[in-house]
């Protein structure tokens, strides 16, 4: 690795070996619809029919006010 | 001596880190990356502290190039006069974990100039960061059209 000279042998900041970001293990943890969930997430994860309609839903759920339990 | 090495512990901003990974033959280099990322560093938005170039091969060895290794790095030239060269060599093994062989791959740390008042005046408060994350938009996404098939469903 052609890297600088400063940069071996110094404590690293990462710390750990990095994980590929598993959109989709967060997606369905445990929740109300586990099941539901995972089948949106298929759908999202995608290149699906409708990018407008997701993108309002997007709007929706960070327009102030809206607290879903 | 310059700002950042003077820079107070104290009113340093939250450092992120992002690894965008390019799948073999799906790269396609505009320079629109570049243009969206001077845009921020010239508003302040944000410092770039370090850049790398990954590529891991197929056998899993990994080569690293530095941001000035580059030809014609044209305004990105100014981002990297100033950067700090964060990372070190064990870095480097730890963040291409996170890569597929035969990938590409851009490193880059940046600090959150437009949070460390924020940061500053919570850390002066006797605030302490206990946790913080990232929500990916697939996840709400998910998590709203979950909500829609339960209220379709009941």
């Amino acid at each position: 690795m052609p890297i600088r000279p400063a940069r071996v042998g110094r404590v690293g900041v990462i710390g750990h070996p990095v994980a590929k970001t598993a959109v989709v293990a967060a997606a369905v943890s445990p929740g109300r619809s586990p099941v539901a969930k995972a089948a949106v997430v298929g759908a999202a994860v995608s290149p699906g029919p409708s990018p407008i309609a997701k993108a309002a839903v997007i709007g929706a759920v960070v327009t102030p006010g809206r607290r879903r339990f | 001596m310059t700002d950042t090495a003077t820079k107070s512990i104290n009113d340093l901003g939250p450092v992120d880190y992002i690894v965008v990974e390019f799948p073999a033959g799906a790269s396609n280099f505009t320079g629109e990356m570049a243009e969206e990322l001077l845009k921020l560093v010239d508003a302040g938005t944000i410092r770039v502290i370090d850049v790398l170039i990954l590529t891991k091969n197929d056998d899993g060895s990994i080569d690293a190039m530095e941001l000035g290794d580059v030809d014609e790095l044209g305004p990105m030239q100014q981002v990297e006069a100033e950067l700090a060269e964060l990372l070190a060599e064990d870095d480097i093994v730890n963040l291409a974990a996170a890569m597929d062989p035969g990938s590409t791959a851009g490193v880059l740390i940046w600090e959150n100039l437009w949070a460390a008042p924020f940061a500053s005046a919570a850390r002066r408060s006797g605030g302490q960061l206990i946790a913080d994350g990232r929500i990916p938009i697939q996840a709400i996404i998910a998590s709203i059209e979950a909500d829609e098939a339960n209220i379709e469903g009941d």
